[in-house]
């Protein structure tokens, strides 16, 4: 008999039991729809880009505590037996329960008696599972709200999206430096100071990752890491270092042309889409041509981009978002094609330890050879005076200035810049210039001469608007000398760990950092 | 006979006195029943109920019914103790002069004390050791009162003139306090027909001594479960207003809460409810059907109960209000 009434009082426990978690999850689930919808309205004025996800989690958290809380709140045994009375049985149950175990007259007349209402007691009938209709109409209000609130699209938000990619992309690249690290700690053939001296590099870079707060930062950063890894590969004797900073910045640089390719077949698919598509692939293109106008840092066309956002997707600015696309893509073939000349003029390192070749690049004021693109003529000339700088074998570089345009009439204004120290300096004396440009140089080439056009890397401008000029500026002194790439790198190094452990603003602290990037 | 049998006979027997008592008196179920209750929880009444509502009738019904002695005392300003409880008297025996006691009409199994209140404290007192005790002291001897015992007693609210309240003390002891109320239409025309006319109805004895004694043990064996018991404990408690947990209707308006009498009376009671309602335990309806008549006589109410027109059936039930059985 108390095993009968023991089940009954449980059955009827497990429905209570039901029940509860079924209130409890709809009362979490509003209060968690609640704080939703205030973080997704707070996510519409301020750039909180997992303000989704994390509504989601604190919706499924509230779900999860409307089952525990549910289950917490169940009612014991007496508390059911008191609920099944409570359908009119007159306490009959609860005293049946509390008579366990107990076998007196009145005790047994009681239990059977309690008996005859259980049998009649059907518990799914006394108790069936019931929803509040407030509570559901509350939930589903709420998720129309939430739902509603997550679509609307602001400024806000949109900053919350580019900062969540670049979080990402920053992540990828220090996943990178972080291989580096790796492969650099495996190695035994790299020595502990140099070891430690690239990890320390490592590990500043990875600061600075993590510390950029726009596209612009971030891309300065990546190209300073790149920078840094090839100097260094440059820099060591160690051919396993040096192999492996190649590597390592060769890496990040097919990473970032990636990227960029990636966002820019994203960008013309999505624009393709748009012409004839609805409101929502038009914003898709938007955003998408936005975002690849921000990594390629084309304002031109992140300005297209606004105006056919502007216009609400007008067909003459989707026209013009489309032109400006084409552009920034065929300037971008363009850089491609000009950084691959760039490199092969710029030489692999055999071909740097070629003196003989490097003189010749030094006679040059005209360097000619890259103005057949705009754009380009820096890179020729960056290559090139880093090159000279950092190897000091070069007598002398060309310093083009031409203005040419893509068919290669530009003119070229070329200064020579000799940085010769080390070994090779010797073998450049003759055809060295003096450098114009760099004034702090230290300019070691001996009785410096107007180099020829003969020399020249690239080919020279037809309308004659190249000019050669001698700036008569530059000091000449034999004795040891000290690279500028050797004390411009301790000083800069010197500068990027006073800045690192400082407290000054990511703008600023990239700012210096540039400063003394320019320097080289 | 099985247990069940025997306790289906006893809750028969007090169906049909319940039934018989009725015969005699128009209306009334309530008070009637709660007389029942009092009876069978070995406890005393205390009808209260302006003149002429059968108060008295009701109490000579039972007496007929119930088929035991019974005594009335009339109680008046100069009603004597010895007067109620008997006195010592000189006889003669055997040539000599000893004293004997002479018992007074609270022998009986049942008391009424009509109009209690009209009897000085000192007389009213009397009955102190008698409806608690059961027993009577003269001089240096006590005597016990028939069993069972109960006292009926009577009082009329309007005259305050030539009355003399009961003390806390003395209520305290009764059980219940009933309020006769007026009767129905219907009811007066039911009363009408039979006390204005020559029928005349003829009661008759229903129950014994010892039955009344077999079910009151019955009674007292009647199983409460937890829960039921801490509702009425809490009822009780709540009637206090220096309990923090008191509602604000008491700690307004009453000045001292029930006594540990006013829970046994109210368990004993709702466990003969329950009895005779044919149940083998106590519900939380039976406590709040005995709530009031258990409680009414054993709260004090303060003076601004008093000038609000409230009464401590009010408070009762605003405690019961908000209390929760689940």
């Amino acid at each position: 008999m108390d095993h009968k009434i023991r089940q009954f009082v449980y059955r009827v426990r497990a429905r209570l039991r039901e029940q509860k978690i079924i209130e409890n999850i709809i009362k979490f689930v509003v209060i968690g729809l609640l704080v939703a919808v205030i973080l997704s309205f707070v996510s519409m004025m301020v750039p909180f880009y997992y303000a989704v996800p994390a509504t989601a989690g604190i919706v499924g958290i509230c779900f999860v505590a409307g089952i525990i809380m549910g289950i917490y709140k169940t009612p014991t045994p007496m508390e059911a037996a008191l609920k099944a009375d409570s359908k009119g049985h007159k306490e009959k149950i609860s005293t049946a329960f509390y008579l366990e175990g107990k076998e007196d007259s009145f005790s047994t007349l009681q239990k059977k008696d309690a008996l005859k209402v259980m049998e009649a007691f059907q518990v799914r009938k006394e108790f069936p599972l019931q929803l509040s209709w407030k509570q559901i109409l509350a939930v589903l209000g709420l998720s129309l709200v939430f739902v509603a609130c997550s679509m609307v699209e602001t400024p806000a938000r949109e900053a919350a999206e580019i900062r969540k990619d670049i979080e990402k992309e920053a992540k990828e690249e220090i996943a990178r430096l972080e291989k580096v690290e790796k492969k650099l700690g495996q190695s035994r053939e790299i020595s502990e100071t140099e070891t430690a001296e690239i990890k320390e590099q490592i590990e500043n870079a990875k600061r600075e990752l993590s510390e950029a707060g726009s596209r612009e930062e971030l891309k300065k950063a990546q190209e300073r890491i790149t920078k840094k890894m090839e100097m260094a590969a440059e820099k060591t004797e160690n051919k396993t270092l040096s192999e492996t900073m190649q590597d390592a910045a060769k890496e990040a640089g097919d990473a970032a042309g990636k990227k960029e390719s990636d966002l820019a077949k994203e960008a013309e698919e999505a624009l393709a889409k748009a012409q004839k598509g609805n409101r929502k692939e038009k914003q898709d293109a938007y955003k998408k041509l936005k975002k690849l106008a921000d990594a390629m840092g084309d304002e031109a066309l992140k300005k297209a981009a606004e105006d056919y956002k502007d216009s609400s997707y007008s067909d003459s600015d989707y026209a013009g978002a489309q032109q400006a696309l084409n552009e920034a893509l065929e300037n971008r073939e363009a850089d491609q094609t000009d950084l691959a000349d760039n490199r092969s003029n710029t030489g692999s390192k055999d071909d740097q330890e070629k003196s003989s070749d490097n003189i010749s690049q030094g006679n040059s004021q005209n360097n000619g050879g890259n103005q057949s693109d705009k754009g380009n003529q820096n890179n020729s000339q960056n290559g090139n005076a880093n090159h000279n700088q950092n190897n000091g074998q070069n007598s002398g570089s060309g310093n083009g200035q031409g203005n040419a345009g893509r068919n290669g009439s530009g003119s070229g204004n070329g200064s020579g810049t000799g940085n010769g120290s080390g070994g090779g300096w010797n073998h450049g004396g003759k055809e060295g210039q003096e450098g114009a440009r760099k004034t702090n140089e230290n300019i070691t080439v001996p009785d410096g001469e107007t180099g020829d056009d003969g020399n020249l890397t690239g080919k020279a401008n037809g309308n004659d608007s190249s000019t050669k000029e001698k700036s008569g500026q530059s000091q000449t002194w034999s004795g040891n000398k000290v690279s500028y790439g050797e004390v411009s790198g301790r000083y800069k190094e010197k500068a990027y760990k006073k800045v690192n452990g400082s407290s000054y603003p990511g703008k600023l602290k990239n700012k210096i950092r540039d400063y003394f990037d320019g320097l080289n | 006979m099985t247990d069940e049998t025997k306790i289906q006979n006893m809750i028969e027997k007090i169906k049909s006195c319940e039934e018989e008592i009725g015969k005699g008196i128009i209306g009334q179920r309530d008070i009637i029943r709660q007389v029942l209750l009092a009876i069978l929880s070995d406890g005393n009444v205390l009808l209260e109920g302006v003149p002429g509502l059968g108060k008295t009738e009701l109490v000579k019904a039972i007496s007929k019914v119930l088929s035991t002695s019974f005594s009335r005392i009339q109680f008046t300003p100069d009603l004597m103790p010895a007067d109620v409880t008997g006195t010592n008297l000189i006889i003669k025996e055997e040539g000599n002069n000893v004293f004997r006691f002479e018992p007074g009409p609270v022998f009986a199994n049942i008391v009424l004390a009509d109009e209690i209140n009209r009897a000085t404290p000192k007389t009213q007192s009397a009955l102190l050791e008698a409806m608690q005790e059961k027993t009577v002291t003269v001089g240096k001897t006590t005597y016990e009162l028939p069993s069972p015992f109960m006292v009926l007693a009577t009082q009329n609210p309007i005259e305050n003139e030539g009355t003399y309240p009961l003390p806390e003390a003395q209520l305290d002891r009764f059980l219940l306090k009933l309020l006769v109320e007026f009767p129905s239409k219907e009811e007066l025309k039911a009363i009408m027909d039979i006390t204005v006319t020559n029928k005349t109805t003829e009661l008759q004895p229903v129950i014994n001594g010892e039955d009344i004694i077999e079910i009151r043990t019955a009674v007292r064996d009647m199983p409460i479960a937890d829960a039921v018991m801490d509702y009425a404990l809490s009822l009780v408690v709540s009637t206090h207003p220096d309990n923090r947990e008191a509602p604000e209707v008491v700690k307004k308006y009453i000045q001292n809460g029930a006594s540990p009498r006013g829970a046994q009376a109210i368990i004993k009671t709702a466990k003969a409810r329950a009895f005779m309602e044919g149940r083998y335990n106590v519900a939380f309806e039976d406590i709040r059907f005995v709530a009031c008549p258990a409680l009414r006589h054993r709260l004090a109410l303060n003076f601004e109960a008093v000038s609000d027109g409230v009464t401590t059936d009010d408070v009762v039930r605003q405690i019961i209000e908000g209390m929760k059985t689940v």
